[in-house]
């Protein structure tokens, strides 16, 4: 009797870390930085709302690997591991008879952090990658040897530095070599040829191009810089962070130019590198049996509301990703979704495109049907740094409750403020009062089924020995 | 290359050894490339100093500070492994030139991960099972007697027991090493001995005090060990680089010294309850506690579970205050100083796990061993099991056809050196520094 049981597609989910939805052509931004999303979207759907649930890598991924928030699963702060009680979407798909495997760029995905559980091949990348770009190791291995010969040369340390940068700034400049990317594809593309035993793939991976400190290759790093300035002065913008915020109004507006230029290269390229994966992807498998889905974690500031990078802020910066996923059994192609929905969804749908039960337990919906209007919430839930602020946001509509753990809470109307410039917290307190009250229902709904974290190996029997070595107390 | 790394062996003491004509073998090797005195990391315990030696960084980038951690924000504790390793080690790097490595026990490689060739866990690692890095490896293993560690519950219940155990767990390991050795030609080979440093812990008083039954049993250890590395000299041919180090020295215990204990009584550290055990028990309004050895970490806001403490000018006021008390404690009964110096985690970190740096650590002087339990009643205690505890400068380095000995290396700089000598780029972010080009000896 011949096997009824429909074939399960090949499913494909890609991470370009730290890119924002307005910087993408996609998205109607005004430098072409996303053709490749673009020609991606017009074979399936893109969304036009698509909100992070949270502003930094470890617990959005935790959310995208689980279905579940980040108060759920519990991995809000770098030391914390995923709890082994909860299925991750690589455990499910691997049941379901799929080889799978994880390439990350970004730390935050490790066996530390539970992240890469259920995957067969793990591929490390962030091990292997030096972010830096350039690096002249035998000249700056010199000027150490010879700063540690005494306080005396210390002028000439300095200079020989200040000649170093020059020239690696010279470098860096001409430089092709990119954060990982390249090899990332090259990794992948071994992976497919090498074991293809007719089993269905689940291929993750997490490009870390358009993160900071914004160091596109050669030509991206110049695309869309303008001409009147000089390499030198470029890599001085890109090498600072805060400080430029805090300079006078001219040479502000002049280094976040240099830096949001900068970034819109990184996005180029990491599109570019997302064209080729989706030929690698093509040539090996049936496109119409694969889904490919693009989106990012969070996006990244740049001045606005005073912050530069992803830190602490739930502004839409931070929150407004794209997102794009081409399954024409699912989508239909050039589809476009102006309903917010959030990447928390990503799980359901993946699930259900594989023909899987999405999880009654799931916090998210499957967007592989009609797309009903929700509220979308994200959280910022471990401080990341040391003046770090727990904070939350809950949207209906254009309407968005900023809800603040210092009681400072802003209210917007995305609709007629979509830079979030002016809050109506005074203005329309009924609202502000009455999604306050949602979310903390909310929150303690999630307090009640969040799963406690394991503490990455904690094993009684190496503890025994290090307590006989009295090495721990 | 070969790298042999002999836990806790002190330079000087093995230059003592040489001069009372022991040691043939190690005295050979360090004609060969003449040997070093060598500074380790802060603090100068072997999962600190490992990771410092595979990464060739400090603390503050590779992230491991102790035997044990805080989760930040949390009072939950943790034991450091190779997952919280925060940068590449030279397995890593020198997998991705395409170079097949081997590592047997080196601490801090638990759990093993996938590199080009194979790692053997540490003595991090729950068992025998999780060190291998698969079913075959430790069927291997397990055929060969290897041990992960020597129980040091055997030592604290009977000394004269323990000995023989520690025989079996090192033969072990050398039966391990030279299986693995045989098995094929490997770019980089490093076994690390455990056994030497437990010995010290155990009998370093016992030997420098010459106890007539373990003094002699404590060098009959060293010869054990020596007629190893004779073997291990055999092994190799002319182009074989042979890299012998330690990761820092050791002392006699005088005293262990409680530094919580030293905290409550000033008023720093309070409990919420009478018998503390660990972090989970500190009270939110302390000021500082203490982890093994002699890392203090300040109450600050954001980044200790009730952390109250404002950075800034108020951390920097507190902590100055705490600094310059820490460095009168004195021992109760003599009134002798019990502390070196007070370092700041400025002076000795810098990297992207600068956050989770400890805001102070005790360097002390030699024979008080700083200790990081809860809630023991006396500030110090002399055991009787316990007798050796870690010193920092002692540690020692050969290189074969590489004259180190009018050279002061730092243990960070071995991970350029060895990736120069193998032709494979030091990468800028490396704190260490190559310490120079390795000429093959020949003939």
């Amino acid at each position: 009797m011949a096997d009824v049981t429909p074939a399960r597609p090949n499913i494909v989910l890609v991470v370009l870390d730290s890119v924002r939805a307005t910087n993408c052509s996609a998205y109607g931004h005004g430098r072409l930085t996303t053709p490749h999303l673009e020609r991606l979207a017009e074979g399936g759907a893109l969304f036009e709302q698509a909100t992070s649930v949270g502003c930094w890598t470890l617990p959005v991924h935790a959310s995208l690997f689980t279905g579940l928030y980040p108060s759920r699963h519990g991995v809000t702060i770098s030391a914390e591991a995923l709890s082994t009680d909860v299925p991750t979407l690589a455990e499910r798909l691997s049941a379901a008879g799929y080889r799978t495997a994880c390439f990350s760029n970004n730390a935050y995905i490790s066996d530390a952090s539970g992240m890469t559980r259920g995957f067969e091949h793990v591929d490390d990348i962030w091990r292997v990658t030096n972010p830096r770009g350039v690096s002249l190791p035998r000249l700056s291995q010199r000027i150490k040897a010879l700063e540690r010969r005494g306080p005396l040369l210390r002028p000439i340390v300095g200079l020989l530095r200040r000649a170093k940068r020059l020239r690696a700034t010279w470098k860096a400049w001409r430089s092709r070599k990119d954060s990982g990317a390249e090899y990332t594809n090259g990794q992948i593309r071994d992976w497919l040829a090498s074991s293809s035993d007719g089993r269905p793939f689940f291929i993750f991976v997490n490009y870390m191009e358009a993160h900071e400190p914004y160091l596109p290759p050669y030509p991206f790093n110049r695309r869309f810089v303008a001409g009147r300035f000089n390499p030198w002065r470029v890599v001085q913008s890109a090498g600072r962070r805060e400080e430029i915020l805090r300079q006078d109004a001219r040479r502000r507006a002049e280094d976040l130019e240099i830096l949001e230029g900068l970034y819109d290269g990184t996005i180029a390229y990491a599109d570019e590198r997302v064209r080729e994966l989706t030929d690698v992807l093509d040539a090996a498998a049936d496109p119409d049996s694969t889904l490919v889905a693009v989106t990012s974690d969070h996006g990244d500031a740049f001045g606005e509301h005073g912050h530069l990078g992803h830190r602490l802020t739930l502004y839409e910066e931070l929150l407004r990703v794209p997102l794009v996923i081409r399954f024409p059994g699912m989508f239909q192609p050039g589809s476009r979704v102006a309903t917010p929905v959030s990447i928390g969804d990503l799980f359901p749908t993946v699930l259900d495109a594989a023909g899987l039960d999405t999880g009654a337990d799931s916090d998210f919906r499957s967007l592989g049907h009609r797309v009903e209007a929700r509220p979308i919430i994200a959280e910022n839930t471990g401080p990341k740094s040391i003046d770090g602020l727990l904070s939350r946001t809950y949207r209906d509509g254009d309407m968005k409750l900023l809800w603040r753990a210092d009681g400072k809470h802003e209210l917007y109307d995305l609709g007629a403020d979509p830079g979030e410039r002016r809050s109506l917290v005074a203005d329309d307190p009924a609202t502000a009062r009455a999604f306050e009250d949602r979310l903390e229902g909310w929150r303690r709904t999630m307090e009640d089924r969040r799963v406690s974290t394991a503490d990455a190996d904690y094993d009684e029997e190496t503890l025994e020995r290090l307590r006989g070595l009295g090495y721990v107390g | 290359m070969l790298v042999v790394a002999l836990d806790g062996v002190p330079f000087t003491f093995v230059r003592r050894l040489f001069e009372a004509g022991e040691l043939p073998n190690l005295r050979a090797i360090a004609e060969r490339g003449p040997m070093a005195q060598m500074d380790t990391s802060v603090p100068n315990v072997s999962s600190v100093a490992w990771a410092s030696f595979m990464t060739g960084m400090n603390p503050g980038k590779h992230n491991i500070y102790g035997f044990l951690d805080r989760h930040p924000g949390t009072k939950k504790t943790y034991i450091p492994t190779a997952r919280d390793v925060r940068a590449p080690t030279i397995l890593d790097r020198l997998s991705q030139a395409g170079k097949r490595v081997f590592s047997m026990n080196v601490p801090v490689t638990y759990p093993p991960r996938a590199v080009n060739g194979l790692v053997i866990g540490c003595f991090l690692s729950p068992n025998l099972e999780k060190a291998s890095p698969s079913p075959e490896v430790y069927e291997v293993l397990q055929g060969l007697g290897y041990q992960v560690d020597a129980d040091p519950w055997r030592a604290r219940r009977d000394k004269a027991d323990f000995l023989p155990h520690l025989v079996e767990v090192f033969d072990a390991r050398m039966a391990a090493t030279r299986h693995f050795w045989r098995q094929e030609r490997w770019d980089f080979f490093m076994t690390h001995i455990m056994e030497t440093d437990r010995l010290h812990h155990f009998f370093w008083e016992e030997m420098e005090t010459e106890d007539p039954r373990f003094a002699p049993a404590f060098l009959d250890f060293y010869r054990r060990v020596d007629r190893a590395l004779g073997e291990i000299i055999a092994w190799i041919d002319d182009d074989t680089t042979l890299v012998v180090l330690s990761d820092h020295g050791f002392c006699s215990i005088r005293q262990e010294v409680h530094v919580n204990t030293w905290l409550a009584q000033s008023g720093y550290l309070s409990y919420t309850t009478d018998a503390p055990k660990g972090l989970e028990d500190v009270s939110p309004s302390s000021v500082a506690f203490s982890f093994d050895p002699g890392r203090i970490y300040l109450n600050v806001r954001g980044r200790e579970a009730d952390g109250w403490i404002e950075p800034g000018p108020d951390y920097d006021r507190i902590r100055d205050e705490l600094a310059a008390a820490l460095a009168g404690m004195s021992d109760p009964d003599n009134g002798a100083p019990m502390v070196e110096r007070v370092l700041r985690r400025e002076d000795l970190y810098t990297g992207d796990a600068y956050a989770a740096a400890p805001d102070l650590v005790l360097e002390m002087v030699e024979g008080y061993d700083a200790k990081g339990p809860f809630g023991k009643p006396e500030l110090t205690f002399k055991g009787e099991a316990l007798v050796g505890m870690h010193t920092t400068p002692d540690a020692l380095l050969s290189i074969s056809g590489l004259a180190l000995d009018a050279k002061r290396p730092h243990i960070i700089d071995v991970a350029p050196t060895i990736l120069s000598r193998l032709g494979v780029a030091v990468p800028d972010e490396m704190d260490g520094v190559s310490l120079g080009d390795v000429v093959p000896v020949r003939g």
